[in-house]
């Protein structure tokens, strides 16, 4: 959907060949990232909580490979993909869940609010960073500064006040800032179709006189094309995008929500987007991969992660002494 | 030494962070064109332009939100929420992201934010125009709340907080901003966390915030005429909280009163005196007492205003009452 026309056409953004390979690594590094975790939680080595996102690698991959390294990203609290594709360390991501003391906030973020260098703080509080976001977008534009902040939400948030406060500011102020919705149809038990006025997000985009478009967040290629186009848009000064992926939540809520609101139809239909298994079977049509380099990377992608479990799990737990130190110095 | 009002002291200090550092810039609604709702800002549009004097849509929430982000991003941004009861808009962003985003990433982010706002009843506006809500923020670890009551106090402490690399909840009060006062010619700063002596005296401990600190200093010259002599303690910073200045000053006079604008349920009021009863007890040569806004909703009217703060003369009674004199 283009609700604006001087849109820079998205079918001229090129992909070569390594980039798909590129995309595909990047999304298989996410979701057996995921699944390790959500392993680690079953064998309660991750405690507190945590919320996959698997499902939404595509669109995560797509934003990744979009932005250029002095770009800025804001996650979201579902799923830590975008940590692991944009190369922080596995090890200190998982140390962080797990709550050990060299997780990348020394134990104190666990998952709700996990941060790194590549990717900026997660909020609990859903929505909490279009407005951050947006800030940031405006301090590179009033230093002249040439970046692109990226901002993820879900459908969920995209309810919010936030969501209209900061989309009217962004525009206002044409910042440099590319939203993106990462649809995957639920707000926890609510669905979208029961929980918002549109059919897509896009649709809103209009009323805050930006361009909108309604993806396929399961098909990696269009979404690229799609946010790499809008994130070049920023970059030139032509002010901020709407973007809504729509995903698939191939999982419950949290590990231990059962779904029991979603029907067996939809959770088989579920199966078919399934971004890994789209990407698999396009990549092997175009040959653009065999099953014995797809074999390896899945196999390279696993022993990465395992070094960075066996990091996480020998590392230690924060002393209380040290917290207290801590908090004395900084907040009292 | 100059004389300037209230108003025009945090507009120096606005002027002298803005002219030293680049990063410093103003956004609020109306501080532009139209000069702050208290014309605190009137002019700085005109000498420094959009890019640091920004008007806002009336978006509280996204006011904070995007001063948040600024400040992660290195500038150093004065957000200001024009009235303090509008800040129930913005909650979010104070209480659950400026305050704990440092703290969630040690040694990851700087959130430099300052929030200028204003509280306090004296123009029959009533209850979504007058309220004072600082000790709201003083419950919430990760912000330090500064509550000054003269020229030279609101100067000093404003700059010292832009120049703070966490975020700051600064309160100014409608009724000071034409108080006048002196301050000197050259540029000063004065840290967060040190009470200020208003007046010595030996008889009885008045600890008193923003503009009660002048209606504390009212009663004070009344009382002297008798023969009481009082000390006059403003706090200046609520957090971090100076507890030595005032504990020092309950170990000379046994007796406290504590004085302040907003309603006394769930006031400071409460914590400082249960600081000074856990801290100075043996000091104590009776109970710890409180004058503060009777726990009602401010009606808008002009007449009726009065009733919803202490007076003078609530003070000057309340002082005879406790000293038996």
């Amino acid at each position: 959907m283009i609700t604006n026309t001087n849109y820079k056409r998205k079918e001229d953004i090129k992909m070569d060949k390594d980039l798909h390979i590129k995309i595909f690594k990047l999304m298989v590094r996410a979701r057996l990232f995921e699944e390790r975790q959500l392993q680690l939680y079953h064998e309660a080595k991750i405690r507190g909580y945590l919320h996959p996102g698997i499902g939404n690698e595509a669109t995560e991959a797509a934003i990744i490979t979009a932005v250029r390294d002095e770009d800025i990203i804001y996650p979201t609290h579902r799923g830590h993909g975008l940590f692991a594709m944009r190369g922080a360390d596995m090890g200190k991501v998982l140390a962080e869940l797990m709550g050990k003391s060299n997780g990348y906030c020394s134990g104190q973020a666990g998952s709700c609010h996990l941060a790194a260098p590549q990717v900026r703080q997660v909020q609990g509080i859903l929505g909490a960073q279009i407005p951050i976001a947006t800030g940031e977008a405006l301090a590179i534009k009033l230093l002249g500064e040439i970046k692109v902040v990226l901002c993820t939400f879900g459908d969920g948030a995209a309810n919010n006040g936030t969501f209209h406060e900061g989309l009217n500011m962004a525009s206002i102020w044409k910042l440099p800032v590319v939203f993106v919705c990462v649809n995957n149809l639920y707000a926890v038990s609510f669905s979208f179709n029961n929980s918002t006025s549109v059919k897509s997000n896009a649709i809103r985009a209009k009323g805050y006189s930006m361009p909108g478009y309604d993806i396929d967040g399961s098909d990696y290629e269009k979404a690229y094309r799609t946010i790499k186009a809008a994130v070049d848009r920023a970059r030139d000064g032509e002010g901020p995008t709407l973007i809504e992926a729509k995903t698939t939540r191939v999982k419950g809520h949290h590990p231990n929500d059962s779904g029991s609101y979603r029907s067996k139809e939809e959770l088989e239909a579920v199966k078919k987007k399934d971004p890994i298994r789209k990407a698999t079977r396009k990549l092997l049509r175009l040959k653009i991969l065999g099953k014995s380099e797809i074999n390896r990377i899945y196999h390279e992608v696993k022993k990465d992660i395992e070094e960075a479990v066996a990091y996480a799990d020998n590392s230690p737990f924060p002393s209380i002494d040290e917290f207290v130190k801590y908090c004395r110095q900084t907040l009292e | 030494m100059k004389k300037i009002n209230y108003k025009d002291a945090v507009k120096e200090a606005l002027m002298e962070e803005m002219d030293k550092d680049e990063r410093v810039f103003v956004i609020g609604e109306d501080v532009g064109v139209y000069g702050g709702s208290f014309k605190v800002t009137l002019g700085l549009l005109e000498k420094y332009g959009s890019k640091k004097i920004i008007d806002t849509p009336i978006s509280e929430n996204a006011i904070i939100g995007t001063a948040i982000g600024a400040a992660m991003y290195g500038m150093r941004p004065v957000a200001e929420i024009s009235f303090i009861d509008f800040i129930t808009l913005a909650m979010d962003q104070i209480v659950n992201e400026a305050a704990k985003i440092m703290a969630f990433s040690p040694g990851l982010y700087k959130i430099p934010l300052v929030i200028r706002t204003q509280c306090g009843t004296g123009r029959g506006i009533g209850g979504h125009h007058e309220q004072s809500l600082e000790a709201w923020f003083v419950h919430t670890p990760g912000l330090k709340v500064v509550m000054p009551s003269t020229p030279y106090d609101a100067k000093g402490l404003l700059k010292t907080s832009i120049r703070d690399n966490e975020p700051v909840i600064f309160i100014e009060n409608k009724k000071l901003y034409p108080v006048e006062g002196e301050i000197p010619e050259e540029e000063y700063l004065i840290p967060l966390g040190k009470a200020d002596v208003k007046r010595k005296g030996t008889d009885l401990t008045v600890i008193s915030t923003s503009f009660m600190v002048h209606l504390s200093l009212e009663a004070a010259r009344i009382l002297e005429e008798s023969g009481i002599s009082i000390e006059v303690i403003d706090p200046r910073t609520l957090v971090p909280f100076d507890k030595d200045t005032i504990i020092n000053s309950v170990k000379k006079t046994g007796k406290v009163l504590i004085v302040h604008e907003a309603v006394k349920r769930g006031g400071i009021g409460g914590e400082i005196s249960a600081i000074i009863a856990e801290e100075a007890f043996d000091y104590l040569k009776g109970p710890i007492f409180r004058l503060a806004a009777p726990n009602i909703v401010i009606p808008s009217n002009y007449i009726l205003d009065e009733y919803c703060i202490p007076k003078v003369e609530d003070i000057v009674l309340k002082v005879r009452e406790i000293l038996k004199k």
